[in-house]
């Protein structure tokens, strides 16, 4: 189904789909699997900023998410919409010991305190 | 309620649900290594097993033996982030290796990837100490530094070499490779592509930072 038929609450899902993929993948070292499936999950944030009063903080609620993987997704999607809630989310995942997701929290951290990433 | 689960004492019930989840995982993985195992298996220069030579048991059980090594070593690193005790499941993790037969190949990796993080000092120092699980890592990247036009002589510098823990070398090699938001949407990679020094080795400092080998 094309992302523009399906509703925010299936756009959601698919975000969880695919963070979950892209874990798996890290996990196997399949880097150009994860790099495919990463700019399908742009695709699907796109769709959601698209739709009126930016849907993207429906990805707030992925914040608890059990995989790594998705919840660093949704807290990098959702930073400029919710930057204090998404700074203490990164900083949370940056210390719960997860591996590569704990590492880019990091960086991401890095980049907000130099001014380098300026999240959109 | 958003962002209860990372200060509420619901934190053990949380990691031994997922440890459990783990562990049936592991014990089908170690099931299928166990049917196939061969313990002349090569593995490439940075401890990975490799289908290249004369196992020909598949590819999928070269990935399933770096996936068990990767699963453990992040088990038990969410274990200590958390402060969960986790002795009596640390010895079902061993009994899964061994039964897999990989007990002795992966204990040393296991335990690097807990080490403390060090001083940059005493990660260079080590360089000059190479040992088993551990990798020498070069904190402005080679190849690509290699390839836009930085002499050999700067990127094998001591001060560009640390020893950092095999596993999260694998960890720092994949980041780098993978696309990322915060990079515009490319790789770092790529991102670093014709930057100068400097930047690199700043990344590469922060690198080494966020992945827990080197002290803030």
């Amino acid at each position: 189904m094309k992302l523009s038929y399906m509703t925010a609450e299936q756009l959601v899902a698919k975000c969880i789909e695919i963070g979950s993929a892209q874990y798996d993948a890290l996990m196997m070292d399949e880097i150009a699997k994860f790099n495919r499936l990463f700019d399908k999950i742009v695709a699907v944030e796109d769709e959601l900023q698209r739709r009126e009063g930016d849907q993207r903080r429906l990805l707030l609620a992925l914040y608890d998410h059990e995989n790594p993987q998705v919840r660093l997704n949704a807290i990098k999607a959702t930073l400029a919409i919710a930057p204090d809630l998404g700074r203490k989310a990164l900083e949370a995942l940056a210390e719960a010991g997860e591996g590569i997701q704990s590492m880019d929290a990091g960086m991401c951290i890095f980049g907000l305190d130099d001014g380098t990433y300026k999240p959109t | 309620m958003l962002l209860d689960s990372y200060s509420s004492g619901g934190l053990r019930a949380k990691w031994l649900g997922a440890a459990f989840s783990v562990q049936l995982r592991l014990g089908e993985l170690a099931k299928s290594l166990k049917a196939n195992f061969d313990p002349n298996q090569p593995r490439d220069d940075r401890g990975r097993w490799t289908d290249t030579g004369s196992n020909s048991s598949g590819n999928s059980d070269t990935k399933l033996k770096n996936q068990i090594i990767k699963e453990v070593a992040l088990l038990l690193a969410r274990a200590a982030a958390k402060e969960v005790t986790f002795g009596p499941f640390l010895g079902t993790l061993l009994n899964l290796l061994d039964a897999a037969q990989i007990l002795d190949e992966a204990y040393p990796y296991i335990r690097s990837y807990l080490d403390l993080p060090k001083s940059l000092g005493e990660l260079q120092e080590a360089v000059s100490n190479p040992a088993k699980a551990y990798d020498i890592h070069h904190l402005v990247e080679q190849t690509a530094a290699e390839r836009d036009g930085f002499p050999r002589s700067m990127i094998d510098s001591p001060e560009n070499l640390v020893r950092v823990p095999t596993l999260k070398h694998w960890e720092i090699n994949a980041w780098y490779q993978t696309k990322n938001r915060r990079y515009g949407f490319q790789s770092p990679r790529k991102y670093l592509e014709g930057k100068d020094w400097a930047t690199r080795l700043r990344v590469g400092r922060e690198a080494l930072i966020a992945v827990r080998v080197l002290k803030p």
